[in-house]
């Protein structure tokens, strides 16, 4: 039922205190709110990052591997090839001191190359001239030295000598220096 | 805005709830307060006369010490105005634009003048109104159970107006707003005396009628004084057996009687005046009243009684009532 002429107020429970408190906590409220939003997407992003970091962590670590394994190989390449280069010196080396061995009489056919041993093919004028000038020098390098001659049509000797280094005793002696150098 | 609106509605239950009655005669204001809790028991009631009509900075206070204690206030008066009426028609009511209009039951109207709700509203702007009611609908309200009978008229007594209708069958047949001459300026300079001699304002219960008639027999003594102060610069007032002070006593009583005795012929005269054009007019079905209910505010004397059972033969009811209170109940109602 409606007596009066006018409607009453509309009436709030928020006074302009309680309005101006609310205010300020709402915008606390909402700072902290957007902080802790802020917090979790960086922590999102973060993550996000860290998860990235990690992959990448794997697989410049499988690519370090890589790397490790290839510079090892290199490397084992690089020793081998260092080897083999110093081996080849020591060859030409050991080859030219074998041909400055050959005297100027001697004439080489061939020679063989062995693991651990020299095979020489050759025309000598004489078995002196190859005893006494090549024989000799090849006994002094080598333990064992087996020479065969056969006659050639000219006159000169065909001759084979085959010449071996024993590495056991090679060995032995290396140990027996060793042995007393201590 | 909705919203809102729930949100008070749901904390309307955790605050206790004022009702301010603000009722102004002339040249004095009552503020009846009232607190009722969330299930409407009345906590505590307090009022205070003023002895100003418009919003002072007192009054300001005594009503902002109370309504500050709860957002949920309400702040109502009563339209004293002359410029409000009553009338029988509830349809095309809305088509004035120079007043407001109210239905009663979809029964009957009353209205109000556009200025004169903003005269009051402009009033107590500094607290600003909530319930603004008409004594037509006041009168009908405290007489609900009686207008749905027979043929009746229906008077609100107040100090400064009478409140008339007639109905039949809760049909408004009839209805005036009247000025009561007590309005007149010696009214008015009495209470300004009374307002010189007076420093505070008084604070009680429900005594504001107690109180009313008090003030009168005050304003009456001090004039019955005053008219023996100039008897006794003529003769010699000790010499003289007729004024002594037993003698003045019974003159002042006597003077009282006389003083109520004028105002309800005053009231009687009006409302007498009211019947005979309610009579007289061709408009009205004019069926005879044999009941008069009278809602007494301000204490009238048996005087008036006897007068309408006397001179017009009508059965006289006369029921007291607290207008602050009453404002105060249908303010309630409204929130209902």
């Amino acid at each position: 039922m409606r007596f009066s002429y006018i409607v009453p107020r509309k009436k709030t429970v928020l006074s302009s205190e309680v309005i101006l408190l609310l205010t300020f906590f709402s915008i606390t409220f909402l700072m902290l709110f957007f902080t802790y939003v802020f917090i979790l997407f960086k922590d999102y992003q973060f993550t996000s990052t860290k998860k990235e970091l990690a992959i990448k962590k794997e697989q410049l670590n499988k690519n370090i591997d890589s790397m490790k394994s290839k510079i090892l190989f290199i490397e084992k390449q690089q020793a081998l090839s260092e080897r083999i280069y110093t081996k080849n010196i020591v060859l030409k080396d050991s080859i030219k001191n074998m041909f400055d061995l050959v005297p100027d009489r001697i004439v080489l056919s061939q020679v063989h190359l062995l693991e651990n041993g020299l095979i020489f093919y050759g025309v000598t004028p004489t078995k002196d001239v190859y005893n006494f000038m090549l024989n000799a020098p090849l006994k002094s390098i080598f333990h064992r030295t087996y020479t065969s001659f056969y006659p050639t049509k000219g006159g000169w000797l065909n001759f084979v000598s085959k010449n071996y280094i024993d590495v056991d005793l090679i060995e032995s002696a290396n140990e027996e220096d060793v042995d007393d150098e201590s | 805005m909705g919203v809102k609106l729930n949100i008070a509605k749901y904390f309307e239950f955790l605050y206790n709830k004022v009702f301010v009655n603000i009722v102004s005669t002339r040249t004095t204001s009552t503020v009846y307060m009232e607190m009722i809790n969330s299930k409407g028991v009345v906590i505590s009631s307090v009022d205070k006369h003023f002895k100003t009509l418009e919003l002072d900075s007192k009054m300001k206070d005594f009503i902002e010490q109370y309504t500050q204690e709860t957002p949920f206030y309400y702040i109502s008066t009563i339209d004293s105005s002359p410029l409000q009426w009553a009338t029988s028609e509830v349809k095309n009511v809305n088509k004035d634009k120079n007043s407001l209009v109210r239905c009663y039951e979809n029964s009957w109207s009353y209205n109000i003048a556009n200025n004169s709700m903003e005269e009051i509203i402009e009033r107590y702007k500094d607290i600003g109104l909530d319930f603004l009611f008409s004594p037509f609908s006041l009168l009908a309200y405290f007489f609900k159970e009686k207008i749905d009978g027979d043929l009746a008229m229906y008077v609100l007594v107040t100090e400064d107006y009478l409140t008339l209708t007639i109905f039949e069958n809760s049909k408004l047949l009839y209805s005036k707003q009247i000025e009561t001459e007590s309005n007149n300026k010696d009214y008015e300079l009495h209470h300004l005396e009374l307002d010189l001699s007076t420093d505070e304002d008084e604070e009680d219960g429900f005594a504001d009628i107690e109180d009313i008639v008090d003030i009168d027999e005050e304003t009456e003594e001090s004039i019955d004084l005053d008219d023996f102060g100039d008897i006794e610069d003529l003769d010699a007032l000790e010499d003289i057996e007729e004024f002594s002070d037993d003698k003045v006593e019974e003159k002042v009583k006597s003077d009282e009687k006389i003083s109520d005795f004028d105002t309800d012929y005053r009231r009687f005269t009006l409302l007498q005046e009211s019947i005979n054009n309610y009579y007289q007019d061709s408009k009205y079905k004019s069926d005879f009243i044999e009941t008069i209910y009278i809602a007494d505010s301000v204490g009238v004397s048996g005087d008036l009684k006897k007068y309408f059972e006397e001179e017009l033969f009508l059965d006289v009811y006369v029921r007291q009532l607290d207008l602050a209170y009453e404002i105060c109940d249908m303010a309630k109602m409204e929130l209902k």
